[in-house]
């Protein structure tokens, strides 16, 4: 696979051992900042990832609990399943599964901020016992074979460099029939936009630590490459235009408390996300949530599109 | 916020638009007149555009468009300080 910007080929040079530690110090280091900011910026829930909108009139919240329903509806979990949610965040998917299923829920993050948040948050609301959150790099996760019946990736995928590993992961863990869900960002296959300018080196390596977007095709050739059978695809692009809309009103709406909690923060978070959006609008970075199975579904898919009610 | 401030924040807006130009492209601010073009005259590219989009918004307190830098009419310094007086001007009207 070519590398496509700065941050890859740099990451390229590095052992894996480096390249985990380099993820493990320089990803985590934009979520250690203040929960409490993210939840002024991305909303209730500190859902870090595009948000889905019915209309041009719908909130933030709205559009991130049609997402989290989305998701769980894709996923359809039985009661005791298991679920792996790699790179959780503040645990919004997490806590979403938790309350609306009974399934059985393991998170891992890069952050102890996040994992601190998100084990209290499990505990609220009285889910604690089926919640458990560690901080973990995805490349030394230590699972059984056929161990799990769903893995998530929901805005985070983007920061682990080695897909071939994570994936071939998601390939040993998961059972017969389980699913894998990703919802991140991707380059189009046909290079647009400059991916060696500066606006990309701030958003992939200042602001985010490192990360790693490639075309949509690699990506499901890698989940095929596993062993998984994709089942559904969609383009969420313009969803993350407005979502980012809306966390940018949120910066500029909250700058004073942002930069009273973490001074010059506001500022790299509107700077970031302006360039993002301006990717996104342009198309030359894409969303695109992806479904895959290993062995036979048991939905009907026929039965598509899953309309995910919050 | 209180109209005196607003009313201090009209003062000077072509000077100190000049001001977050020239820190922006790294230049004392006589080498960024109000007729320089910002891009094939200061070299602002799309990101250093953020960068002083930002610092606008900051400074000013107001909401700039998201795609500030293909506004067709940005194209000088000058250009730059009229979507800024405008931004203010519809602010004040709404208050």
């Amino acid at each position: 696979m070519d590398a496509h910007t700065r941050a890859e080929r740099e990451a390229m040079k590095r052992t894996p051992a480096e390249q985990r530690e380099h993820e493990r110090l320089r990803v985590a280091h934009h979520y250690e900042h203040d929960p409490e900011i993210f939840r002024l910026v991305l909303g209730r829930q500190r859902a870090y990832s595009v948000g889905v909108f019915a209309g041009p009139d719908d909130d933030l919240e709205t559009a991130q609990d049609r997402k989290l329903a989305r998701i769980r509806e894709k996923l359809d979990l039985r009661p005791d399943e298991t679920v792996l949610d790699v790179g959780c965040g503040w645990g919004s998917v997490l806590l979403h599964l938790a309350e609306h299923t009974r399934a059985k829920i393991h998170g891992i993050t890069l952050s102890a901020q996040q994992r601190d948040v998100t084990q209290q948050r499990a505990r609220d609301l009285g889910a604690g016992e089926r919640v458990r959150v560690e901080v973990r790099h995805v490349e030394e996760l230590d699972l059984p074979a056929e161990s799990v019946d769903a893995v998530v990736f929901s805005g985070s995928i983007v920061h682990m460099h080695d897909r071939a590993a994570v994936h071939r992961l998601v390939g040993r863990v998961l059972r017969p029939g389980g699913r894998l869900l990703i919802s991140d960002c991707y380059f189009p296959k046909q290079e647009r936009g400059d991916r060696n300018s500066e606006a990309t080196q701030h958003i992939f390596v200042t602001a985010l630590g490192y990360c790693r977007l490639i075309p949509l095709s690699e990506e499901l050739s890698l989940v095929e490459d596993a062993g998984l059978d994709v089942t559904h695809v969609e383009d969420l692009t313009e969803n993350y235009v407005r979502t980012v809309d809306r966390w940018v009103d949120n910066v500029r709406r909250h700058r004073k408390a942002i930069d009273a909690m973490a001074p010059g923060f506001a500022r790299l978070l509107q700077t970031y996300m302006t360039v993002g959006r301006m990717s996104f609008h342009r198309r030359s970075a894409l969303e695109y949530m992806i479904l895959a199975v290993k062995g036979r579904p048991r939905v009907n898919y026929g039965a598509w599109p899953v309309t995910g009610t919050p | 916020m209180s109209g005196i401030v607003h009313e201090e924040q009209n003062v000077n807006v072509p000077a100190r638009v000049r001001a977050i130009v020239a820190e922006a492209v790294r230049r004392p601010v006589d080498e960024v007149p109000l007729e320089a073009k910002l891009e094939s005259g200061l070299g602002v590219d799309s990101m250093v555009m953020i960068e002083i989009g930002v610092s606008i918004e900051e400074q000013f307190d107001i909401a700039l468009p998201p795609e500030l830098a293909d506004e067709v009419r940005v194209e000088t310094v000058g250009d730059l300080v009229g979507v800024v007086e405008t931004q203010l001007t519809s602010r004040k009207r709404r208050n």
